[in-house]
């Protein structure tokens, strides 16, 4: 059985230690790249923990952990990273976590209002507060699984940060939402994207937005 | 205690081929033990049958104190290095060096400590989170030196590591090895069939041929004392000269002779009870072609020593030059400074330094003197 061998042996270009590093983009899709398969299975495994909703909160710490794992360049193993997050810190991501989805049922319902979807102002304002608190939890996930701080100095650096670095945020928003819509578009036909696609990829490309941020501001800061 | 004792050891293969007869081999503790021979020598096999991967047919294996030729594999407490690398490839280089440990079910805390302290060493932690695909040979290979070091082996065995890399990473890659060997204090069995990696790493060389031990001793006793032609001819490069020359008595010594020369034997070299049944004998004469000098002050030194070499070919190595040529009908290579200006189709004078020729028996090929 030796149809593989030669790409098994065959050398790779290398890889210099002192290479200047990736930025931006390229450093974006070349982590995408090489973490893709990493991607899928932790999509999958983020359905399975959410499901119950009341794990929503620790999986989604743990989805964000991998993903920033990722985004680190730090030695990853899905299957155990998520199980070690998922632990970790589980009522503090509990509450947060029924918190966000009770959020997003508040903003669902008003959506579904009648008064509210046929008065232009008022989608706008909805959109706007859906937006902001979007943004905010972009930041605040990858804080609170990477960073020492007190759940409150997070909220408020998130807050800050999603406000102050919108060319990052919003961008990383509106991947996302083009993700989660293509995945759940032609639902349940679209079950198969659903299960491998939006959560871990939405995540990364949050996770991806907001640390180069946190890392400068927050982790630096706290260093000096 | 990590010794390893190969005692009587055999390796037969069905069909009654026998690769490895009445192997006896002692290897200390801490040792950089080098198992060195051209292709099919049994090396490989003996490294093999060592690391449990090859039924040991006849004889005793003990690593310690421990007989193993029963013992897995896995239960040996050996690490094995393969010429090919072997990682997964589906890993990243975290992983491949981590696995072993995962089986053992090993605590990941301890694993993260020891994989990144042996990637320190390897300087390789810019590499663990890639997969094998994206890296170099050498890197490939530093990979696969530390997934062996994160077991804690009480033996390293390495099968050839360095013949799948270029000569310029192989050079680089014998210090990091070398080096690896000290600050590891482990010990060492390596397989190659370069001479110059088995000199230049080795504490001890154990040259084979067919199957059979030819010599086993430093690189330096190998390289000055070789017993036989064959461990002479294999060690050194470029190859030690070989010339048939009879054994004639002159005065009270001994001189050899080829052609119309006549190259006495240093007195103090000889034993008479030795040489004295080859007189009117043919014997293979052997001198290194670092031994045969041009410069004018062995020529004077000394004048019966002297030959002279027609010139066929000279390649400038850059600190030296190799002149090949004839002498007496007979081919000699000679390593010179690069200074000497003789090129192709000169002729030069050469001196033997006699105190490093040596004599073999041309029927048997042992060593009669050096």
């Amino acid at each position: 059985m030796l149809w593989f061998r030669s790409g098994y042996l065959k050398e790779g270009p290398g890889i210099e230690k002192d290479a200047p590093p990736k930025t931006g983009l390229a450093l974006f899709f070349e982590i995408l790249v090489r973490e893709f398969w990493q991607m899928l299975k932790l999509n999958l495994l983020f359905v399975i923990c959410a499901l119950p909703l009341v794990t929503f909160g620790a999986a989604r710490a743990a989805l964000s952990r991998c993903t920033v794992n990722m985004v680190r360049d730090v030695p990853n193993d899905v299957w155990y990273d998520f199980r070690q997050e998922l632990k970790k810190d589980f009522p503090r991501n509990t509450v947060l976590g029924l918190l966000e989805l009770f959020a997003i049922g508040v903003f669902l319902l008003l959506l579904s209002l009648p008064g509210v979807r046929g008065n232009t102002a008022v989608c706008v304002v909805l959109f706007a507060l859906a937006a902001v608190g979007a943004l905010v939890l972009g930041y605040l996930w990858p804080m609170l699984v990477a960073v020492d701080v007190p759940l409150r100095a997070a909220v408020k650096n998130a807050a800050v940060l999603a406000l102050a670095f919108p060319q990052h945020s919003l961008p990383a928003l509106a991947v996302t939402l083009l993700l989660y819509g293509l995945s759940f578009w032609l639902f349940p036909l679209s079950l198969p994207l659903v299960l491998f696609v939006p959560f871990g990829m939405g995540s990364f490309v949050t996770s991806f937005a907001a640390w180069s941020d946190i890392q400068r501001l927050v982790i630096r800061q706290n260093n000096r | 205690m990590a010794s390893i004792s190969l005692k009587n050891i055999q390796k037969v293969y069905p069909g009654d081929v026998k690769v490895i007869e009445n192997l006896n081999l002692e290897i200390k503790d801490k040792e950089f033990i080098i198992l060195v021979g051209p292709s099919g020598c049994g090396k490989s096999t003996t490294l093999r049958m060592i690391a449990g991967l090859e039924e040991v047919t006849g004889g005793d294996l003990y690593i310690g104190e421990r007989r193993v030729n029963d013992v897995p594999p896995k239960d040996r407490d050996i690490a094995m290095v393969f010429q090919n690398y072997v990682l997964y490839p589906h890993m990243t280089v975290y992983k491949n060096m981590a696995f072993a440990l995962s089986l053992r079910k090993v605590d990941k805390k301890i694993i993260d400590q020891k994989v990144h302290e042996a990637a320190k060493i390897l300087d390789i932690e810019h590499l663990l989170n890639r997969k094998p695909k994206a890296l170099s040979g050498g890197q490939r290979q530093r990979v696969a030196l530390g997934r062996a070091m994160v077991r804690d082996p009480a033996v390293f065995l390495l099968d050839e590591p360095l013949s799948n890399l270029d000569a310029k990473l192989r050079t680089q890659m014998r210090t990091e090895i070398t080096k690896l060997h000290k600050r590891l204090q482990t010990t060492f069995v390596y397989v190659t069939h370069d001479q110059t990696e088995a000199m230049t790493m080795g504490d001890r060389i154990v040259v084979m041929k067919d199957g059979v031990i030819q010599q086993v001793d430093t690189p330096q006793n190998l390289y000055d004392a070789p017993c036989n032609m064959f461990v002479a001819g294999f060690i050194g490069s470029p190859q030690m000269n070989f010339v048939d020359a009879v054994v004639r008595k002159q005065g009270e010594g001994y001189a050899v002779t080829f052609g119309p020369y006549a190259i006495p034997l240093q007195a103090g070299k000889v034993e008479n009870t030795a040489l004295e049944e080859y007189v009117g004998k043919t014997v293979v004469l052997g001198i290194r072609p670092e031994d045969l000098h041009t410069e004018p002050a062995f020529l004077d030194a000394s004048p019966e020593t002297v030959v002279e070499m027609h010139v066929d070919i000279a390649e400038l190595m850059g600190a030296e030059v190799y002149l090949y040529g004839a002498c007496a009908d007979v081919s000699l290579t000679v390593r010179a400074p690069s200074r000497v200006q003789a090129r192709s189709g000169d002729t030069i004078r050469l001196a033997l330094d006699g105190n490093k020729l040596h004599l073999f028996d041309k029927e048997t090929e042992q060593v009669i003197l050096h």
